[in-house]
């Protein structure tokens, strides 16, 4: 079996899992959703283990990897580090699928293992690209919830508030260390790159969370947040060329 | 007194966030930046930076591209200069790479690139002699079949062609790698021999010198940014106004 496909059994195996399990949230009563999530999330760790293995280098370096590196991130707190009831969690389980299948569909071309350029090869690539996959997470998780206090019963202004805290500090973290190592690799620590303008908006949609009092304004901010991630993480990476142009 | 602690952080937060602006303002719009390309045993104008930076010299010493080493393939990619630096009273070895960059007396220096120069590149096809830098795609057998290279990669300074044999229609053949030390065999080539018989290139790294005044104020700022926001976000006070 080629490495690909060893790659698309772990994803797959993970991704039926997962199927499973959100099923199973809904039509049965499940009491402990760490037991259950648990097998699907060591098969998201079995890729990226192998995935390193196999390409030398850390797991987040293109889209396909960065995908599944975020969806194991994302399903991990969401599991295990996110104090809310199974009926509320169900619903935040629901993101891990989309990535998953996306990477999954990605072109094989794009999933081809490549060197790392040059400019990747630093220390910083350890905190500066996980700092804003933490962020990420924070803000999806952020955005179901705002949907589930908009069409749900429950309030869930304290986890949004939670989760906008660490999409605001992480995503901070994300520049400064951004602009350090781009001043190290580039020779300027900001190009106003698409990317940079991009984190940069997201930045902007957090901190003006915390500066407002207004419910409907907060929630609005979580959910322009929210789509300027999707913007710079998709729609940047295929439709714009730039210096973060890795795929 | 909670209160008055509360204020005090957010009064700080403020406060840095406003001096980081300030920085990165004039961190941007202070930095000075030249772009050069330097062959091996070339020297890196120093004096001239300087001068075009506006900054006085306090000693200027002689740097020289004592050898600059590319290696672009599919597993792997680097490419570093050896400087050589010639002091009044010593000589150092200094190695400029991607993410390594170096600072000579307030210059920084970055290695952007490179870029590979040919000066001759003379091809073997069918017992004829072809000059690929003036004979572009020329290169076809008895069969109308037409033969193209270019360059692929380099590995330690050395570069690799990717070869194709493309029939009539457009449609490839045949295709594989070829070297100076590597010559393919292409049983349906008449003469059955391509070779690489003069090849002169010449590799040349691309440095960016930048001279920048505010950066470490602008570094320090937006730490002690982080560590407020830090602070004021996850040790007990409230995220909100």
């Amino acid at each position: 079996m080629t490495s690909l496909g060893v790659e698309n059994l772990f994803l797959l195996v993970s991704l039926a899992i997962w199927l499973i399990f959100i099923l199973a949230c809904f039509v049965l009563k499940i009491k402990n959703d760490k037991t259950a999530a648990l097998p699907a999330l060591i098969f998201q760790l079995c890729w990226i283990v192998y995935r390193v293995s196999v390409v030398h280098h850390v797991p987040f370096s293109g889209m396909y990897e960065s995908l599944v590196f975020f969806s194991f991130l994302y399903a991990l707190k969401v599991g295990f580090f996110t104090k809310l009831s199974i009926k509320a969690k169900r619903f935040l389980y629901f993101p891990i699928i989309l990535m998953l299948l996306t990477a999954f569909l990605l072109s094989p071309a794009l999933k081809e293992p490549r060197a790392l350029s040059p400019a990747l090869e630093s220390f910083w690539i350890y905190f500066h690209v996980p700092a804003f996959f933490i962020s990420y997470v924070s803000i999806t998780i952020g955005f179901v919830l705002v949907l589930l206090n908009r069409f749900g019963s429950r309030s869930m202004s304290d986890g949004v508030l939670l989760e906008m805290k660490y999409a605001c500090y992480f995503t901070a973290i994300g520049l400064v260390t951004g602009g350090i190592w781009g001043q190290q690799s580039w020779g300027i620590f900001w190009n106003w790159d698409p990317k940079e303008i991009g984190a940069l908006i997201i930045w902007i949609w957090t901190i003006a969370y915390f500066h407002t009092k207004s419910m409907k304004l907060k929630q609005l901010f979580v959910c322009l947040a929210f789509l300027s991630m999707v913007f710079t993480y998709f729609v940047i990476t295929f439709g714009m060329s730039g210096l973060h142009s890795y795929r | 007194m909670k209160t008055r602690i509360k204020s005090a952080v957010i009064f700080f937060l403020h406060l840095s966030f406003i001096f980081m602006l300030i920085f990165f303002a004039a961190a941007l719009l202070h930095q000075k930046q030249t772009r050069m390309t330097l062959s091996k045993g070339q020297e890196l104008p120093l004096p001239a930076i300087r001068k075009d930076f506006g900054i006085p010299a306090f000693f200027n010493p002689i740097l020289r591209l004592g050898n600059f080493i590319v290696y672009d393939s599919k597993d792997k990619q680097y490419f570093e200069s050896d400087f050589v630096l010639i002091d009044q009273k010593k000589t150092n070895h200094l190695k400029l790479a991607v993410n390594q960059p170096l600072d000579i007396d307030g210059i920084k220096l970055y290695q952007k690139s490179w870029v590979l120069e040919f000066h001759q590149l003379v091809v073997s096809f069918l017992g004829r002699k072809y000059n690929m830098l003036a004979d572009h795609n020329a290169l076809c057998d008895t069969n109308g079949n037409e033969f193209q290279f270019t360059a692929y990669s380099v590995v330690s300074n050395q570069i690799t062609y990717q070869w194709a044999l493309f029939d009539r229609s457009g449609k490839i053949i045949q295709k594989g790698d070829l070297s100076k030390r590597n010559i393919p065999i292409l049983p349906f080539i008449e003469q059955n021999k391509v070779s690489i018989i003069q090849e002169e290139y010449d590799l040349k790294s691309v440095i960016q010198a930048s001279y920048e005044p505010y950066h470490l104020f602008l570094l320090i700022t937006a730490v002690l940014f982080l560590l407020i926001l830090g602070y004021h976000f996850f040790a007990g006070m409230e995220g909100e106004k």
